[in-house]
């Protein structure tokens, strides 16, 4: 896909100048888990969801510079991931 | 986004990406301009924001915004928050928070990634119930 290159998260979220360039992700979960399910009224939806580790393989190319950067299939950590089925709005009950 | 190794903290234990935005001062309205760059695949910046670019289209609503993360329209990774960023939505979704390292230009480079998708029906700003897939990226 394309996107912009904006260095670091202050750059980004601040507004400043970027690069073009292009990226493809490759995301798997990898399921597992503990099994949850979440009925939250006050935020309105329901999440039925198996958790467990998630792999990412990913590449970007900074396209004005030339940079590349390939992630390591290797020593990944999953801070958190679920996959499932969800309704909200209204198909929320 | 790039962090370089010798300057992000551990891998293991380090601020993930919205402790990250917090602790940079970032406002709500420099994270709406900036946005597009760093949610990159998102389903179109309007759905952080908030406001439909095209009141007739088939595209999705945001979520309701949070107001602990200063009302933007999503929740970070975690177990009980809303895993999606868009609402009347009936589907599969998956939400993960990964970290790790890589190579670019010679060195060794950290990163940490809030990756998200969704895949069913919805209704669109057009009010029709349309069937799609999106990513939060």
């Amino acid at each position: 896909m394309s996107l912009v290159d904006a260095h670091d998260i202050g750059n980004a979220l601040g507004g400043g100048p970027t690069d073009p360039a292009t990226a493809s992700f490759d995301v798997r979960w990898l399921g597992g888990g503990d099994r949850e399910s979440v009925h939250d009224s006050d935020v309105g939806f329901v999440f039925k969801s198996v958790e467990g580790d998630a792999h990412i393989d990913w590449t970007a190319t900074n396209l004005a510079t030339g940079f590349s950067f390939t992630s390591s299939p290797s020593e990944q950590t999953t801070a958190f991931a679920a996959v499932g089925k969800e309704q909200n709005g209204i198909f929320f009950h | 986004m790039r962090i370089p190794a010798e300057v992000a903290e551990r891998r293991v234990g380090h601020a993930h990406f919205w402790e990250r935005a917090a602790a940079a001062g970032v406002t709500r309205g420099q994270f709406l301009r900036r946005g597009a760059a760093t949610a990159g695949g998102l389903a179109g910046l309007s759905l952080l924001r908030g406001v439909p670019a095209f009141a007739t289209s088939s595209d999705p609503n945001p979520i309701a915004p949070n107001p602990n993360l200063g009302g933007l329209r999503l929740w970070p990774p975690g177990r009980g928050n809303e895993p999606i960023t868009i609402t009347d939505f009936n589907g599969s979704s998956g939400v993960t928070e990964i970290a790790g390292t890589g190579t670019g230009g010679g060195q060794t480079w950290n990163f940490d990634v809030d990756m998200r998708f969704m895949k069913g029906v919805y209704r669109g700003m057009d009010g029709r119930i349309h069937q799609g897939a999106f990513a939060f990226v």
